[in-house]
């Protein structure tokens, strides 16, 4: 049975935008029979899309525990005004649960304490680097704080096995690099993937435990690079067994070596310490005319995913292309540096550009008491309202405002940009978690106003319309902020 | 108790054998069950967690740093944010302490002197000056709803003259404290009795605070290092001598053992840093004393910290999830800090609730056994807990 289906479609000059459904059932064996089952299947596991995947490291979405991602999605039924997104999980970041989950037997969801959450099984966490030159043979390698660990088809099925999840991400032999790699690496990978794909596909047809998990293939952006014609040929052969296919993942269009492609030291045992994983930066552009060749290649019943860092603006451009299912690494890399979203210019477009988006009201926040406000401290801030603010910046450290006067999530209602500025300057941990709380909430809001855009809209050139006034208006503000970042630098510099 | 006061203390039960009572302790920001612990948030939040996940742990109390906070944010925006209550969004109780237990721990940036203490910001190397006048301004800016004095402090190890000389000074401080005191109906000061690990002293200081009339009284300068035979000492002769119908708050203590001990000995409110510290090092309290997640043993253990415990870590996650990601994951820290909290919590309602069923010698005795199963206690808290009637062996 199919996970995915395709509600409506309107084609633009820019591609086709889609409004989907995926359904992820909490799955597998282990979990049924668990008593948990019962709460999970009163939830419609009925995933509206463009929609995004909570992004974890190590099991956990970052500075997040189970009990507060309840007081960021309180409502516990998707619905098109907001949905408590699906949880994404690297096998990279979680190599050492292997043995514990082998014999805990109920799935990585219970494990990492999200067991109403249906999981995503995806092989590298989006937020590193990788490194090149340790695929072989046997395997390709994965990188870790840990070090280096080879996984060859065998382990990765059975890490499936043992994880449970809802969907898993076929591994790739991620290793073609179009600046170095030559056309016999580029072939190796290729005849890579679809021996990993057959393999898997295989071992899940011995195993009907399994029956529930889907199947997501992996398209590597470098064989088009490289070679569209051969690349073409092999996507078509991985798709031939498309009954067992739900979806794609769209790897390697963010960022996935590093820049200067230098090993730091040679590492045989692969034990090195997490200060030698480089991280991704916020995706900034992002190669569109080479997604078009890629999406034309796929069928348009398949549910496509892009992982990575991306801010708002860049996600939209991928909707426009067609592109279904994104992640929450970019409010994980926000966290770290204080920047949250702001999407009160498109808050306040919204009531003249569409009639069903439904207005943000205090009640999804039942119960919470009401932020005191202090509105003769809030100083004018029309000039910064949309995109991307830092809230290390020191403009706010009297700003007794919240984040954002659209917002209803715990962190708006709550507290304010003063003392959130404070929680940061002084490395509090309370400072991260209050922005992921905001952050996450913007991305559902976000994604829950895509949505309901696209259902509303009878003609593409409408739809069209209105996204071009979101995006310009949030690219605006950006630029708009870094004129101003700008003006700053400059004055301190003199 | 004196006209200007914001607290009542009421004794609903005490212990027929030993000092301990449990009591209703009404501040203005609410009414505290005693025995109490109160975690510490130095700078306007506890350790990550969101003051909604305190209110679940049934935490009311909690503590913060007038030396940390009157450097960041400062007293300014304090003052323009109404108060650390607003501030951090909390609407339960705070007390602050007065600054002057930072002096200890940067002693070598700071010179003592009758004025008050001077010291370098260790944020941009300024000289400051903290006076108790100073110090009573900045808690009266913060708003906590108990403030402390500034009292001369000295290490619980140091010995000689110095040790008289910051008792009797920090009775003079007391003195100006109370006098710089702008809001005794809305925050209650708290006296500290000093005297180092001298009986003679201890009792010369308790007698002289008593004479003023402070809402409640604090026992300062031990919990550093200090051995534990002289520590008890030192709060068993406070307790004997501080008026019963007043809180008696012992500052810088928060161990299990502790805090079961000088409940014994009358004390009723305790402050530590050490359950949320000791989180972020990947340590859980249980009833049997505190075990380390790191450790390879719990890799494939199943089962919560303490089954028996109703924090939403104990009811969410296995040891052998926490095993992966203590130290490394913020999450992980966030976890034990909930769990610690809560056990401290759950210690001190089980201490209240055996004070008021007239079970606590028997709720001591067991709680002893569950940390030395083979009854080998520490001299010290055997002696202690003979001083107020209760036989361990």
């Amino acid at each position: 049975m199919k996970k995915f289906r395709v509600e409506k479609t309107l084609k633009t000059n820019s591609g086709s935008i889609r409004l989907g459904h995926l359904q992820l059932p909490v799955s597998s064996s282990g979990v049924v029979e668990d008593g948990d089952k019962k709460r999970s299947s009163e939830r419609k596991n009925d995933y509206g899309t463009p929609m995004f995947f909570l992004h974890t490291q190590t099991g956990s979405i970052p500075h997040i525990t189970a009990e507060v991602l309840q007081l960021i999605y309180p409502t516990s039924t998707p619905s098109i005004s907001s949905q408590t997104p699906p949880v994404q999980i690297s096998l990279d970041s979680t190599t050492k649960f292997m043995d514990a989950l082998k014999k805990f037997g109920k799935g990585v969801g219970k494990f990492v304490g999200l067991s109403d959450y249906p999981i995503f099984l995806t092989v590298h966490d989006p937020l590193y680097l990788l490194r090149s030159g340790h695929n072989d043979k046997f395997g390709i390698a994965l990188w870790s704080r840990h070090g280096r660990r080879p996984l060859s088809p065998q382990q990765y099925h059975e890490a499936a096995t043992a994880f449970k999840p809802s969907i898993c991400q076929v591994l790739s032999d991620y290793d073609v690099n179009p600046k170095i790699s030559g056309t016999k690496r580029l072939q190796k990978s290729l005849d890579r993937a679809e021996e990993y794909t057959s393999c898997i596909i295989k071992q899940q047809e011995t195993e009907p435990k399994n029956e529930a998990l889907g199947l997501f293939i992996t398209v590597e952006a470098s064989w088009f690079q490289m070679d569209e014609g051969r690349a073409t040929k092999t996507v078509l052969k991985l798709l031939e067994s498309q009954h067992q296919i739900e979806g794609v993942v769209l790897a390697g269009l963010t960022d996935r070596f590093p820049k200067k492609d230098v090993e730091v030291k040679k590492n045989p045992s692969g034990k090195g310490s997490s200060g030698e994983r480089e991280r991704v930066d916020i995706c900034q552009a992002l190669d569109v005319d080479l997604l078009e060749k890629i999406l034309q290649t796929l069928p348009p019943g398949l549910p496509k995913y892009i992982p990575g860092p991306l801010r708002i603006p860049e996600m939209m451009d991928l909707i426009a292309k067609g592109v279904d299912i994104f992640d929450s690494s970019v409010a994980s890399r926000m966290a770290d540096d204080a920047e949250v979203f702001l999407l009160d210019s498109v808050e306040a477009l919204l009531p003249s550009i569409s009639s069903t988006v439904v207005k943000l009201s205090s009640s999804l926040n039942e119960g919470l008491p009401e932020r005191e406000s202090n509105e003769k401290n809030q100083p004018s801030r029309e000039d910064e309202e949309g995109a991307v603010v830092s809230l290390k910046n020191k403009k706010y450290f009297d700003d007794f405002g919240p984040l954002s006067s659209f917002c209803v999530c715990y962190t708006c209602r709550k507290h304010t940009r003063s003392y959130i500025h404070h929680l940061y300057a002084t490395d509090e941990l309370l400072g991260p978690v209050l922005i992921q709380i905001h952050n996450l909430t913007a991305l559902d809001r976000f994604f829950s106003i895509m949505r309901t855009l696209i259902k509303e809209c009878d003609t593409p050139e409408s739809l069209q319309t209105k996204l071009d006034l979101i995006r310009n208006l949030l690219n605006n503000r950006i630029l708009r902020q870094a004129e101003e970042e700008e003006k700053v630098a400059v004055q301190a510099h003199v | 108790m004196g006209s200007k006061s914001a607290l009542s203390f009421k004794i609903l039960a005490e212990c027929p054998v030993t000092k301990a009572r449990t009591s209703l302790m009404t501040l203005p920001h609410g009414t505290i069950e005693t025995p109490v612990f109160m975690p510490v948030g130095t700078q306007g939040s506890l350790k990550g967690l969101l003051p909604e996940q305190l209110e679940k742990l049934d935490c009311k109390l909690i503590l913060g740093n007038t030396y940390h906070l009157g450097n960041r944010p400062g007293t300014d925006l304090m003052k323009k944010a109404g108060g650390l209550h607003n501030f951090m969004h909390w609407p339960h109780c705070l007390l602050t302490d007065s600054g002057g237990f930072q002096m200890v721990s940067l002693l070598e940036l700071a010179e003592i002197t009758e004025e008050g203490v001077k010291f370098k910001s260790p944020y941009d190397g300024s000289e400051c000056m903290l006076t108790p006048e100073h110090s009573i301004q900045i808690q009266n800016t913060i708003g906590a709803d108990i403030i402390m004095q500034l009292d001369d402090v000295v290490s619980s190890t140091t010995t000689g003259p110095r040790v008289k000389e910051a008792m009797e000074r920090t009775i003079r401080w007391l003195d100006r404290c109370m006098a710089a005191h702008q809001f005794p109906e809305k925050q209650n000061l708290f006296p500290i009795v000093q005297g180092g690990l001298d009986p003679e002293l201890r009792k010369e200081c308790a007698k002289e605070l008593i004479k003023r009339d402070t809402p409640g009284f604090a026992i300062g300068g031990l919990s550093g290092g200090e051995s534990k035979d002289d520590f008890w000492r030192m709060v068993h002769i406070s307790t004997d001598i501080l008026p019963k119908i007043k809180p008696r708050y012992l500052m810088g203590v928060g161990f299990a053992e502790d805090l079961v001990v000088c409940c014994a000995l009358g004390v009723d409110m305790y402050d530590c840093v050490f359950p949320t510290r000791t989180a972020r090092f990947g340590c859980a309290l249980t009833f049997t004393g505190q075990i380390n997640l790191k450790q390879q043993k719990y890799s494939e253990d199943f089962s919560p910290i303490d089954p028996e415990c109703n924090c939403s870590t104990c009811t969410n996650y296995t040891k052998a999830y926490l095993q992966k990601i203590v130290t490394h994951e913020t999450v992980a820290c966030h976890l034990l800090t909930v769990h610690n909290v809560r056990f401290q919590m759950r210690l001190m309602e089980r201490i209240r609730s055996n004070i008021k069923n007239g079970t606590f010698v028997d709720f001591v005795k067991s709680f002893m056994l569950g940390i030395y199963p083979e009854k080998n206690y520490p001299t010290w808290s055997k002696e202690a807990l003979e001083a107020v009637g209760i036989n361990l062996s």
